[in-house]
């Protein structure tokens, strides 16, 4: 019995649930996987104060952050957030982006300028960070641990607001460098039709160069504005949606067209039935880059047809250097990036829907805007969806197949060890066969283990990392008006028009005697 | 003896702790103390075939700042006080942030019916000091097999009615708007 027990101990050992499971199940009961303390239900509780110092700061109080600025609580944010900052971690630029954000809905621009410049000197710096990035190419690497940088919208969108506020100290070559930097960053995504499709960039570049006396400059911005516009209109977006998929393929289909033809061999006599077989690709190639190109046709016909159903906003408002002042409404909450997959290897958009879509803009009472007068239609979440695909998500892909497969076979070795094991303990023989079997499971378990390791090692999670205090939507509405102070009365209406009950509100602008005011306004939807 | 209790005890343990979970809102409840850290959140789940009986579901914490193996997990389980005919009533109070309504792990047919999840990816916000309705939940049979958990209904004043008799102590208290999405 004793000679039995060894092995019998290690078969129910190993057919116990391996320790992943087990960690699941430890929150089965509802307790936490992580280290937290919570309260049981119906027990009074006294609330603490989760105020913390600035050096015990970590990345875990971000998210109490975030939470904060979306309430409201804009001090404890900025705490937070300076807190994190002030370690000059991988993280710096997302802080100082989430920092701007907050400065702009407190109205303390040049504080926003100046966490945008240092964001944006570190978004567009190759260079810095770089041994982090190596890291993270491994196949045990994380991506997360890389330093964020941002995708090509939050690019755009850093550069944006940067050039805006630049525009508001006067401060006009560097605002057109800035947008100039958003139009490439806008450009650096996998879809063509995708590559410039930020009309606001592409106005206040014109605007600029106006400024500064470029005229023809203006005006190539503003025909690429006029484009810009149409493709990213949304009575166009499912067209364009469907074009660029065509598009893609085609690109594909020429590129392994390419291919064949590059490796045709001359003449030999075996190599003439590859070439028979070749041909016969060459031309199922041939004939669906044709058709592909005629489906092409159809939608660009599509979309020239939909262009005329669209009302272009007055873009000379924008061009026009009397109209003084630059109002930003920004609205909703920032597209919200979660991981999905069985390892969390891919990364989605989600957008919280949000009532705020069409305002009213009155200066001091009378004087209403002409609603021909706001560039809408610049929602965060299309230019988040439409960044295409990037060059780690085959990585973490490879890496989740690794995971997975690694898995499966150390769970195939420890169920052979257990197998190997059971049959060692009921086998009725010698005590040399029955050591001999607890050998072999033992072997199995090992090998099993090495494995499991491997798997745990490896890690396909996307880094999900992003500029969650941006708004969803930004109008932006140029307006004329005299030096000195004015009160904005500012109504939101839900997309049908109608007015939303206690969001109305009214507030003071300084405007300047010289150059542009660009003024921010938040609206919240606070429950 | 000794021995044979032990092991009664440990699979006791292992096999009936899943029945209470201090995040689930109960039908005894007498009191409902929000810290300033956590929520109440309130949804309500309608299963348009009789066949399928949900046992558990699963809510991932949503935290871009934190790595995804340290994300918190959550398993709920399904206590059938809080099945009211087809539809199934939730009440949640959890640490104040963003979630993802997993899956629902539940049985389909009858006494010889299998194991089989419905993938969500819903995600809900929980307020703190809120209590927050974050929609319904539709999901049921169709030619493809169950549909998936995405669909989410506004009906605040039918939800809230069964949620305030399957929780007593909800009774008087301010419920708002706070889709998942």
């Amino acid at each position: 019995m004793k000679k039995r027990a060894v092995p019998l101990f290690l078969a129910v050992l190993l057919f116990l649930p391996p320790p992943n499971l087990l960690q699941a199940g430890t929150n089965f009961a509802g307790k936490p996987s992580t280290q937290e303390v919570l309260q049981k239900p119906d027990k009074e509780i006294i609330p603490q104060t989760t105020k913390k110092n600035i050096e015990s700061i970590s990345d875990a109080d971000a998210m109490s952050a975030e939470i904060d600025f979306y309430r409201g609580n804009y001090d404890d944010c900025e705490r937070i957030l300076k807190g994190l900052k002030d370690k000059h971690d991988r993280n710096f630029a997302l802080w100082n982006n989430e920092l701007a954000s907050l400065y702009l809905a407190k109205g303390m621009n040049k504080k926003a300028k100046e966490s945008l410049s240092e964001a944006f000197l570190l978004m567009n710096n190759f260079e810095a960070f770089k041994n982090l990035e190596a890291k993270a190419l491994g196949i045990t690497g994380n991506e997360a641990s890389k330093a964020y940088k941002g995708d090509p919208y939050e690019k755009v969108l850093n550069s944006l607001y940067l050039g805006l506020l630049l525009i508001d100290e006067n401060d006009l070559e560097n605002a057109a460098a800035s947008f100039k930097n958003g139009i490439l960053c806008d450009s650096d995504v996998e879809g063509d039709l995708y590559k410039s499709d930020v009309a606001p960039l592409y106005l206040l570049a014109a605007r600029t160069q106006i400024a500064t006396g470029n005229q023809s400059l203006a005006d190539d911005y503003l025909k690429m504005a006029n484009e810009a516009y149409y493709l990213s209109h949304p009575v166009n977006r499912q067209i364009v949606w469907e074009e660029q998929i065509l598009r893609t393929k085609k690109a594909d289909a020429e590129k392994e067209l390419k291919k064949i033809l590059g490796e045709q061999p001359d003449t030999t006599q075996d190599e003439k039935k590859i070439n028979k077989k070749n041909q016969k690709k060459t031309d199922d190639l041939k004939s669906q880059i044709d058709a592909l190109e005629n489906q092409i046709k159809d939608k660009s016909a599509q979309r020239e047809e939909n262009n005329k159903k669209i009302a272009l906003p007055n873009f000379d408002n924008f061009l026009n250097q009397q109209n003084n002042v630059i109002f930003c409404i920004e609205s909703g909450k920032a597209p919200l990036k979660v991981q999905v997959g069985q390892y969390g290897e891919k990364a989605v958009f989600k957008l919280k829907p949000y009532k705020a879509k069409i305002f009213s803009v009155a200066i001091d009472k009378n004087i209403n805007i002409d609603k021909a007068c706001f560039l809408n239609n610049n929602d965060v979440m299309f230019q988040a969806q439409t960044r295409g695909g990037r060059k780690m998500d085959g990585i973490l892909k490879g890496r989740a197949q690794f995971k997975e497969t690694t898995a499966q076979v150390s769970t195939a070795f420890i169920g052979m060890s257990a197998i190997a094991a059971t049959t060692a303990a009921f086998s009725g023989g010698s005590g040399d066969s029955s050591y001999a079997g607890l050998a072999i499971s033992g072997a199995f378990l090992v090998a099993g283990l090495v494995m499991g390791a491997a798997s745990a090692a490896a890690n396909p999670s996307a880094d999900v990392r992003h500029w969650s205090y941006l708004p969803a939507e930004i109008q932006i509405i140029p307006f004329s008006a005299s030096s000195g102070k004015h009160q904005i009365s500012l109504i939101s209406c839900d997309d049908s028009g109608k007015e939303l009950k206690g969001m109305e509100s009214k507030f003071d602008i300084e405007v300047k005697d010289t150059g542009t005011t660009v003024i921010f306004k938040r609206i919240f939807e606070r429950i | 003896m000794k021995k044979y209790f032990f092991i009664n005890v440990l699979i006791c343990s292992i096999f009936l702790s899943g029945c209470v979970s201090p995040y689930v809102l109960r039908k005894q409840q007498k009191t409902l103390v929000i810290s300033p850290d956590e929520g109440v959140v309130l949804f309500t789940a309608e299963v348009t075939s009789g066949k399928y009986r949900p046992f558990q579901y699963n809510i991932q914490e949503i935290n871009q700042y934190k790595f995804y193996g340290a994300l918190k997990k959550y398993i709920i389980p399904c206590v059938p006080e809080n099945m009211t005919g087809m539809f199934l009533v939730f009440g949640l109070k959890l640490p104040k942030g963003t979630y993802k309504l997993d899956f629902f792990s539940g049985q389909l047919g009858g006494f010889f019916g299998y194991q089989h999840s419905l993938a969500g990816g819903n995600i809900f916000d929980v307020t703190p000091m809120k209590i927050t309705y974050a929609g319904r939940l539709v999901f049921g049979w169709s030619s493809a097999g169950f549909s998936q958990l995405n669909l989410v209904k506004d009906e605040y004043d039918a939800d809230l009615e069964l949620e305030k008799m399957t929780f007593p102590v909800l009774q008087g208290k301010e419920i708002v708007k706070d889709l998942s999405y």
